[in-house]
């Protein structure tokens, strides 16, 4: 995609939405990960910078949310597919915890309801153990409340494909978490 | 049509507990371009550090072991480099391979 100035406007109003999606892009870019923290981050950075920089350019045929979340996931993939090389070449130099912003302790969970917590750890296990494009449909739909033809969309599939997989996620999902509080 | 029904409601809920416990890790929003570039520069200037040298060594090589007279040498046995480089250096004696590989 071909790089072209952006307006100071342009781009302080885009920075102005992302901010905006920032807590939804985090849970998306985790289920993108596996649940990892530290490589949701990462994925998140990347996304915006190419949004940022123009590299990637939104051009109307969705929503904003749902392209976001499309091209989350592209990078989320071409993420997994580099720490693969970096496995592969055994090059572990994983990037420095790069600037004053970042704290010591990352994402610290809050103390509180531990309970809730627990449950919740419950229940990601169970979703961890799904394929990955039924977890992600999962999540779109009942995370985000995004409709079949949004989640469809947001993951680069057909709907027909996208209702296969929320089906079967669900089916799966449920007998695990009965499997679970048993 | 399938889309997400109200009998989906533990599935619902089941999200909305991973949601709220997601939320107490999320990172701050941050978009200064600081991430890779360090590291793709590194990468940058370790792979052409590497590509010159691979480049300079065989030149540096090849001059080595070329006759200005009679042009770049054809080596046909694994130890003829070595030995041209060794005799045309005078490290060892012309004949010493002539020597060992006479019949």
């Amino acid at each position: 995609m071909t790089t072209l100035p952006h307006a100071p406007d342009a781009a302080a109003l885009l920075r102005a939405e992302l901010r905006v999606l920032h807590p939804s892009c985090f849970g998306w870019a985790l289920t993108c990960t596996r649940h990892d923290p530290d490589a949701a981050s990462d994925v998140l950075q990347m996304s915006y910078e190419r949004i940022l920089e123009g590299r990637a350019r939104f051009e109307g045929r969705s929503s904003f949310r749902t392209w976001v979340f499309g091209l989350i996931r592209l990078v989320a993939l071409e993420h997994k597919r580099r720490r693969l090389w970096r496995l592969v070449l055994g090059w572990t130099g994983a990037a420095e915890p790069s600037s004053e912003e970042s704290p010591q302790e990352p994402y610290p969970r809050p103390d509180s309801d531990l309970a809730r917590n627990e449950e919740a750890d419950v229940i990601r296990a169970a979703v961890l153990t799904l394929p990955s494009r039924q977890r992600e449909v999962l999540h779109l739909v009942f995370y985000e409340d995004f409709t079949l033809a949004q989640a469809a969309e947001a993951m680069g599939v057909s709907i027909g494909s996208a209702r296969q997989h929320y089906e079967r996620g669900k089916t799966r999902l449920r007998a695990l978490l009965m499997t679970e509080t048993k | 049509m399938t889309e997400p029904r109200r009998d989906d409601d533990d599935l619902r809920r089941a999200y909305k507990l991973l949601r709220q416990d997601d939320a107490g890790q999320i990172p701050p929003f941050v978009t200064a371009t600081k991430s890779k570039r360090p590291q793709l520069r590194w990468s940058i200037v370790i792979g052409a550090t590497s590509l010159a040298t691979i480049v300079l060594g065989g030149i540096v090589l090849v001059r080595a072991i070329a006759d200005e007279d009679q042009g770049v040498w054809v080596f046909t046995e694994p130890r003829e480099p070595l030995a041209f480089l060794l005799e045309r250096h005078e490290l060892v004696s012309p004949d010493l391979f002539a020597k060992e590989s006479a019949p």
